[in-house]
């Protein structure tokens, strides 16, 4: 079998490309809705973490230290076999929640470790000339947390989109498992498995693209001010 | 000078023995067993096929799946994977670049489907189905579609819909062709599915199946996301241990195999490949 006959049979035969593409769309889902909730919720325990209340900032500390230290696959499978067991929850939410949770912890750590780097010299300045608390942190604070955080949270997002490859575990037919399954079919892992890679590799370069534009956009604004 | 020529020969000599002597080292891969290490499956194993040869150290390796195997291998982490002959034929039929060996078994091993302890209803109803569909011949039937053509890959079969009926829910791995795989277009197929959809038919019960990793096939049954798993392996002359972890309890076989093949990357010079030769291989075995 000459090797354009062996990248038929993996994508094209049998609509095997419409399988790859809904796995694909699995993939996104599950990175995109825990990437939205996860940075929410991150930077609500990156608040509790920097509260002035004692067992709040604990509080955080232990989610975060149980939440980074913990396999996101272990942490998965006591989340659908475990926790939600008895629930109707589809594994999709699960997976949702699962990821969103971990990549909270990541997140609050990188909020808090961007915010301390900022200078509080010019909030206390901001506040002098009148500015409001939350004017001082949505104009001053922000965009330099936005600034410093970016490199590590691309990185985060390319990391979150690799950690969702082991959704197979709870029964969700995302991108890996469709890979696996199809180079179990076909009895070509290598190729397979290379292809599987290079859509994933894709993927982290599309994330590296958003940021790449967005630093073009804000290069642009910042030379026409 | 005849002494020193007498001590290179001697050298020689205790070299040669010595390599002679020297143990060589077989890394053969397997599918994970859910119940036994790979050091308490080689003991087990050892005890029903001790080698005869003095000179070979046999290594089991665990895979997940298929693929890892099969990358090990070329990657030669091991020298051969260990196959039901079905499967092994599968594999050689997908990819040229596999020849195989055969070993015949005494006594055959099966395949099962795996249920919780308290499942003790559901697994008797499913034995009441198997009987049934052996007596009729469906079971044969299915084999002769399923495995002995699979070359065709028949179509996945469509599972009847019962009104007001329960649903039984089925994990598969889709790791097993041409007994479990998944379609190119991503639905479960093979023969456990065929055999699933007569029994779901029998029983009059929907079916619905579930697409899990092989490892996670213990949880999925234990947290009741499942109600059967299939397949669990099972040693049907009891020579090695069942692959059964504890609270699971298994179904009659619906299949069984006797033959098992050691399948090993073709090569085109053979005697490069001479630190594992027929000779040896009888020696274990026979």
């Amino acid at each position: 079998m000459s090797f354009s006959d062996i990248l038929y049979k993996i994508l094209i035969q049998g609509g095997s490309y419409w399988t790859i593409l809904k796995g694909l769309r699995a993939t996104v889902e599950i990175s995109c809705y825990s990437l939205l909730i996860g940075t929410l919720l991150g930077a609500f325990v990156c608040a509790l973490r920097m509260s002035k209340i004692k067992i709040l900032r604990f509080v955080a500390s232990i989610y975060i230290v149980i939440l980074r230290g913990s396999p996101v696959l272990m942490l998965l499978m006591l989340m659908y076999y475990g926790v939600f067991a008895r629930s109707s929850l589809e594994a999709l939410t699960i997976a949702t929640i699962t990821f969103s949770l971990n990549v909270a912890a990541h997140i609050a750590e990188l909020l808090r470790a961007s915010i301390s780097a900022t200078d509080h010299g010019q909030v206390e300045a901001a506040r002098t000339l009148g500015f409001s608390a939350w004017q001082a942190f949505y104009l001053i604070t922000l965009p330099q947390v936005v600034k410093i955080s970016k490199p590590v949270y691309q990185s985060t997002i390319v990391n979150l989109i690799q950690w969702t490859s082991v959704v197979g575990y709870v029964s969700i037919t995302d991108l890996t498992r469709v890979i696996n399954n199809i180079a179990s079919r076909t009895m070509q892992p290598m190729i397979t498995i290379s292809i599987g890679m290079l859509i994933y590799l894709a993927l982290a370069y599309i994330v590296h693209g958003i940021f790449a534009f967005t630093d073009f956009l804000e290069t642009r604004k910042e030379a026409v001010q | 000078m005849k002494k020193i020529l007498c001590l290179i020969l001697c050298v020689m000599l205790v070299s040669s023995c010595a390599d002679a002597l020297e143990k060589r080292v077989i890394k053969l891969g397997l599918l994970s067993k859910l119940n036994s290490s790979e050091e308490e499956f080689l003991d087990t194993w050892k005890k029903t096929y001790a080698p005869k040869n003095e000179n070979l150290e046999i290594i089991v390796k665990f895979y997940d799946t298929l693929n890892a195997m099969q990358m090990a291998l070329n990657a030669g982490e091991i020298h051969e994977m260990i196959l039901p002959d079905v499967v092994a034929e599968y594999i050689m039929n997908m990819n040229k670049e596999f020849v195989s060996r055969l070993v015949l078994r005494s006594k055959g091993m099966g395949l099962a489907f795996g249920f919780r302890e308290d499942s003790k209803e559901l697994r008797d109803k499913i034995n009441e189905a198997l009987v049934a569909l052996q007596n009729d011949w469906t079971l044969g039937a299915l084999e002769g579609v399923y495995i002995s053509s699979f070359i065709d890959e028949p179509e996945p079969v469509e599972f009847m819909k019962f009104e007001n009926a329960d649903t039984i829910r089925v994990a598969i791995t889709g790791d097993l062709p041409p007994i479990d795989y998944i379609t190119a277009d991503g639905r479960p197929a093979g023969f456990n599915t065929a055999v699933l959809a007569e029994i779901g038919a029998y029983l009059k019960k929907n079916i619905e199946l579930v697409n899990i990793d092989a490892g996670a096939r213990t949880a999925a049954l234990a947290s009741g996301r499942a109600d059967v798993v299939f397949w669990y392996e099972v040693d049907m002359s009891s020579e090695i241990q069942s692959d059964v972890p504890d609270g699971v309890i298994l179904s009659a076989p619906y299949f069984e195999w006797n033959k098992f093949i050691h399948l090993r990357k073709a090569e085109k010079d053979h005697s490069a490949s001479s630190w594992w030769s027929m000779r040896d291989f009888l020696k274990l075995y026979y």
